[in-house]
């Protein structure tokens, strides 16, 4: 019988990998809208859609398979959140990190590849990228201190909070979900007002 | 095409040997019960560890009475510790190697010197390399000659060979006497509580036998001064004592003193915290949370996009639009006839004057 930790391993690799690839390729594909002035780093566009198209792929599997990871991991752990901080945490960063990622692959399949030919929304979708990525590693940063004690975060000269939190009750919680919900469709139905005014 | 190669190599290097080297525990091991194999099956390979340089004493009475409390001390000194200066002390009923803890020989741990239980503790040396850590013990019940050991474990600087520092005290002998008839002493059933709650009066109950009175001193951790701490006989051997609370990691030291008549007996300080406030987060709460931040994250995002394509992405995306679907009817649009400037056009894509007739041949080329 294969436990639940072994599956949580298997899903969290493949999806920080995944995600590492797509930070990597939407970091490159910056030379779309803006040129390096380094010719040697200088990609062809061929390159650069293929780059593109990975990160996009690489975006869409991390989504895809983050929810996975986060229930095995559920399973896996040996305490709850109800009395660790840092697995509270971990839960609270997967949210942000999923939130990002959802978000950034909602905004490339919207535009298109067009997107990087604009110089504002390519360095926004960059930007939400490393954002991501920051939550991500986060996530996976917590989970080297609850399993080994130690995460490749402890090197750097500044620590993220991880052991502190905010809590908020279960109701506000489903009323922020609400709101999120309300304001995203709200969003979405202005867009199409706007883009008609555009046209 | 080969600087790519020799770059990337030399990326792959560097990011391998930035990995540190792998040392035994070098933030310390923890506070725990641990037989003397703990720091011996490790360091007492001579491959791995060194002769600690720290000057190990023990300091206790050389007679007790069985079955009552007393403080054990261990001093270190000179002791040149790695640059944490972590020293990891052991409380040794031998050295053995296994099943050597006092609690083996009949000693029962009431408080380490950092509150808790353990014989294995670790403790931060002075600059000067000197450390010393005390022990709360109640001593066997059966009376004779027992023996107490105390063991060191640290790092050193500088240290190529990743080795570990290892001293060990010599034989402590104590003797423990049958203790008198009506000694007025803590019950053996008394365990000091590790905090007290944080809600409450901050009073802890404390059991004693052949004794009619106690009195309490109290000084918060480093000051001199001591306090008379106000009692409460509940039944015969049991007893309220009221401890001011403390807040975070401050700690008061308190001294029970057991009187059987005009005999009395000062028992060693202990010390006590107050429960640090309680984590009240749950796991659906988690849950719950976690989706609320992901959409709100989802809508925030999606929302500053709009505002980006609002303010800056129009031009952009009238471009498109007409480079698209709308094609020669849009092309038409772009081009505008101005009264006072005929036989031109302005072009407002590319913001500039265009002559009507150049204009005109480029769209039957088209």
């Amino acid at each position: 019988m294969v436990g639940a930790a072994t599956f949580h391993a298997a899903m969290v690799e493949i999806v920080i990998g995944s995600l590492t690839l797509s930070t990597i390729c939407t970091i490159c594909c910056i030379q779309n809208s803006i040129k390096i002035p380094l010719g040697k780093f200088q990609f062809s566009k061929k390159t650069l859609d293929a780059m593109d198209k990975a990160a996009l792929a690489g975006a869409i599997l991390g989504v895809l398979m983050m929810p996975g990871a986060i229930l095995t991991g559920d399973l896996a752990s040996m305490g709850t959140p109800e009395d660790n901080i840092l697995l509270y945490n971990k839960f609270l960063y997967s949210g942000l990190s999923l939130g990002f990622w959802a978000a950034y692959v909602f905004c490339r399949i919207r535009f298109g590849q067009e997107l990087w030919e604009n110089r504002v929304l390519s360095i926004f979708q960059i930007l939400m990228s490393l954002a991501a990525f920051t939550m991500t590693a986060s996530v996976a940063s917590i989970g080297g201190k609850l399993v080994r004690g130690e995460s490749l975060f402890d090197i750097l000269p500044f620590w993220i909070p991880l052991d502190q939190t905010i809590v908020i009750s279960p109701g506000i919680s489903m009323f922020l979900i609400l709101i999120g919900f309300v304001s995203i469709i709200s969003t979405l139905r202005s867009r199409k007002v706007s883009l008609l005014n555009i046209d | 095409m080969k600087n790519k190669i020799i770059i990337t190599l030399l990326i792959i290097v560097t990011l391998l040997f930035s990995s540190t080297s792998i040392v035994a525990n070098p933030g310390g091991n923890g506070d725990d019960s641990r037989d003397f194999t703990c720091g011996g099956s490790c360091h007492g390979d001579p491959s791995l560890s060194v002769e600690s340089d720290g000057i190990i004493s023990i300091d206790v009475k050389e007679f007790i009475y069985s079955g009552t409390t007393t403080e054990i001390v261990v001093n270190i000194e000179q002791v040149s510790t790695s640059k944490d200066r972590i020293v990891g002390i052991f409380l040794l009923g031998s050295i053995n190697g296994n099943n050597d803890q006092p609690s083996d020989y009949g000693w029962e741990i009431i408080q380490d010197d950092n509150g808790g239980t353990s014989n294995y503790i670790e403790k931060r040396a002075s600059l000067n390399g000197s450390v010393y850590a005390s022990w709360i013990i109640r001593s066997p019940t059966n009376s004779g000659t027992y023996n107490l050991f105390a063991s060191i474990q640290h790092g050193i600087e500088p240290n190529p060979r990743s080795l570990a520092a290892l001293g060990v005290s010599e034989r402590h002998e104590i003797e423990i006497l049958p203790i008198p008839e009506n000694y007025p002493s803590l019950s053996e059933s008394w365990i000091i509580p590790d905090n007290r709650e944080r809600e409450g009066d901050g009073a802890i109950t404390v059991l004693t036998v052949n004794t009619d009175k106690i009195e309490v001193d109290w000084r918060l951790v480093g000051e001199s001064n001591n306090n008379v701490a106000e009692i409460q006989e509940l039944g015969i051997g049991e007893w309220r004592v009221f401890l001011p609370k403390t807040i975070g990691d401050a700690k008061i030291e308190f001294q029970i003193t057991t009187f059987n008549g005009n005999f009395s007996v000062e028992q060693p300080w202990m010390e006590i915290g107050t429960e640090s406030e309680r984590f009240e987060g749950s796991a659906i709460g988690a849950r719950l949370q976690a989706l609320s931040y992901a959409i709100i994250i989802f809508g925030f995002v999606i929302s500053i996009q709009n505002w980006l394509v609002t303010i800056d992405f129009s031009d952009y995306f009238s471009k498109v639009k007409r480079k698209g679907n709308s094609g020669q009817k849009n092309e038409s649009q772009r081009m505008i006839v101005h009264e006072k400037y005929p036989g031109w056009l302005w072009d407002s894509v590319e913001e500039k004057w265009v002559p009507e007739i150049v204009e005109s041949e480029n769209r039957s080329d088209d």
